[in-house]
């Protein structure tokens, strides 16, 4: 046995709480090792001296009897004292309160904290109107995202778009952070809620407004490919993608205007999301060349 | 002399005045059941309507005169009759109301009408009456109404197959129409509709399941959340649903469907087929026709097409960007994109003219092979 070996069981050791084999292997090393002995002497005397020591004071006769009288005088003592003793309590809280620990200063900031945490967990937990990218977690492999508020979108021209995914910045839009993780189009969001998919009874306004994400998110996949590809396009090709994607955004303008007018009108809001949907297709295209 | 042409000049117009009046006033006839009976002329139309919540049933029948009546849990109820000429000719009103309400006319119709309950009705093959106790008359007072409000009146009416029945407009009422050969035009709220074997058909609603089938013409449905259940089409169908499943089968003619939630199930299409949906799937089921177009497209959901074994020929393109692509058919080589363009499958079978597209953005694309044909159930 080595010393390293030693020393840490030399406690036990003292203790006798080693097994019989543990036991003879340290004893053989202090034997033949003179610094483990002089630790072990140590240990010894240390028990030696705790060993002497009265642990428990000598209980004298009368003091259960002062006890006894004690509790007696206690519950004799009349309500009005206990009520008396109401204004002394409320002292000392105040008093605690003005502490320099529980100042006005400490404990509005206290508060403020309080409050500022429940609003983030809040914010963070409680429902959002961003959906699920699709309802079809199996399809989907890494990449996380987290897509833009729809006026942010909207405020997004199609060229903002396209040079933001071109410029494969990490900020798309409002809010938007694209953490590129691998190959294209594998998109898995990060927030809890949005794997469920889009709820069955949700109002058509929510479903609505989810479609319109679900299409945004769409385009900016394809926007950020889109980028990738674009040093491989000739001008013209990428001028002509640029000019249709113009239009298709002034479209999309339009008939969102419409949809936003007449939110629960089916016809308003399918001509919308027929304009995002040919946005796609426009950008599968150019992904393609 | 001047008094003796002015006079007759007010007999002779009177005199030409005569058959419009007598057009404007139908022969009404109500019997001691609460049935309400009236002959149509020639171009005349129907408008029926519903004071309470309850429902509207319009059965065609093979007779020239309308009949309507309504009932509640308690018995017979009063059933409004008015009619009226206006510019597009000839208007019989029915609504079904409580038996004891007063009689002022509805705010909800407009123009001349006018009950004509003493008139002398034409005579019309009634059938013989059973004798059944008309309603007591509960209290009509306001109080009462509001409590009695719950209370539902269905009214049934029966008319010419060939009469015309104007826009049919609810609130909360179910409607169910058959039997016509005329166009059915129903406007509705929260309201379940159920067409059956009607001319052409256009509903629009806000929330409930509408079903037809059985339409001779265009059949043109519109909701904003509720299903849609259409077969049995002789024309085109085009149906429009927020949120709702759409399910098309046996049309002769072209459709034209798209929702954003709720699955989009097509059989037996013997028309071109114009599918999208954003969140859900799309099938399709059923013979090719020969020079058809079939574009069926959805955002995330699956897309799956399934056709008989020997089918005519086709030019198929299945493309996902970010789903599994599938074919029963040999398509010829997998197309290998040059960028991150997804999958694409593009192929041809026999002489190619049946033009398929099967598209989703993330979900599984598939075109398939059917053992069996699920339109063969089609009338």
């Amino acid at each position: 046995m080595k010393c390293e070996e030693c020393l840490p069981l030399l406690d036990l050791y003292a203790d006798g709480e080693l097994s019989p084999r543990e036991a003879y292997d340290v004893a053989a090393h202090l034997g033949a090792c003179a610094s483990c002995e002089a630790r072990h002497r140590g240990l010894r005397r240390e028990q030696a001296l705790y060993l002497s020591y009265e642990c428990e004071p000598p209980e004298s006769p009368a003091f259960w009897d002062d006890v006894l009288t004690n509790i007696r005088a206690e519950k004799a003592r009349p309500r009005e004292a206990a009520a008396a003793a109401w204004p002394r309590r409320l002292a000392s809280l105040l008093s605690a309160l003005s502490a320099p620990r529980f100042s006005p200063k400490l404990t509005a900031a206290l508060l403020l904290v309080a409050v500022v945490l429940t609003a983030a967990v809040m914010r963070y937990f409680g429902p959002t109107p961003e959906p699920p990218l699709t309802q079809r977690a199996e399809v989907r492999k890494e990449e996380a995202e987290v897509l833009p508020t729809p006026p942010a979108a909207d405020e997004q021209g199609p060229a903002e778009g396209f040079r933001a995914a071109v410029n494969n910045s990490e900020s798309v839009g409002g809010r938007a952070v694209v953490k590129k993780a691998g190959g294209p189009g594998e998109v898995k969001r990060t927030r809890k809620a949005q794997s469920s998919g889009v709820a069955e009874e949700a109002s058509p306004d929510r479903l609505v407004r989810d479609a319109e994400q679900k299409y945004l998110a769409a385009i900016r996949i394809l926007s950020r490919d889109v980028g990738r590809q674009r040093t491989r396009m000739d001008a013209d090709t990428l001028a002509r993608f640029e000019r249709t994607l113009g239009v298709i955004d002034k479209s999309i303008a339009e008939t969102r205007a419409a949809a936003r007018r007449h939110p629960r009108d089916p016809v308003a809001v399918q001509y919308m999301l027929a304009a995002y949907d040919k946005k796609v297709e426009v950008l599968r295209d150019m992904a393609r060349e | 002399m001047k008094k003796t042409r002015i006079t007759l000049l007010i007999l002779l117009t009177l005199a030409a005045r005569a058959p419009l009046a007598a057009q404007s006033a139908p022969a009404f006839e109500r019997d001691e059941q609460g049935h309400v009976r009236v002959k149509l002329g020639h171009g005349a139309k129907v408008a029926v309507d519903n004071t309470t919540t309850g429902r509207i049933v319009v059965e065609g029948w093979d007779r020239d005169y309308v009949e309507a009546v309504a009932t509640s849990g308690r018995g017979t109820e009063y059933v409004r009759a008015r009619s009226a000429v206006g510019p597009e000719g000839q208007v019989v009103a029915l609504t079904a109301d409580y038996g004891s309400s007063p009689l002022p006319s509805l705010p909800t119709l407009s123009g001349p009408f006018a009950e004509q309950p003493g008139q002398k009705p034409t005579p019309a093959p009634t059938p013989a009456p059973t004798p059944s106790p008309r309603p007591a008359p509960a209290e009509a007072t306001p109080l009462w109404r509001f409590f009695r409000g719950s209370e539902e009146v269905h009214l049934n009416v029966k008319l010419p197959r060939h009469a015309e029945l104007e826009l049919i407009e609810v609130v909360r009422s179910e409607v169910e129409v058959s039997g016509m050969l005329t166009p059915v035009t129903v406007s509705g709220r929260r309201s379940a509709v159920k067409l059956r074997d009607v001319g052409a058909v256009e509903v629009r609603t806000e929330r409930g399941p509408v079903e037809v089938d059985g339409a001779s013409g265009l059949v043109d449905v519109i909701t904003t959340d509720g299903h849609v259940h259409i077969r049995n089409v002789k024309g085109d169908v085009r149906a429009v649903s927020l949120s709702g499943r759409v399910e098309v089968r046996c049309v002769r003619g072209r459709v034209n469907v798209s929702n954003t939630q709720g699955a989009i199930v097509l059989a037996g299409v013997d028309g071109d087929v114009d599918a999208t949906t954003v969140n859900s799937d799309v099938t399709f089921d059923g013979p090719l026709r020969g020079e058809g177009r079939y574009h069926l497209k959805s955002m995330s959901g699956a897309v799956e097409m399934g056709v008989r074994r020997n089918p005519p020929g086709f030019t198929a393109l299945l493309s996902s960007y970010r789903g599994a692509v599938e074919s029963d058919f040999k398509l010829g080589p997998r197309q290998p994109p040059k960028g991150p363009a997804g999958t694409r499958l593009l192929g041809r079978h026999g002489d190619g003219r049946a033009q398929i597209t099967l598209d989703s953005f993330d979900g599984h694309v598939k075109l398939s092979r059917l053992t069996q044909d699920s339109a063969e159930g089609c009338r």
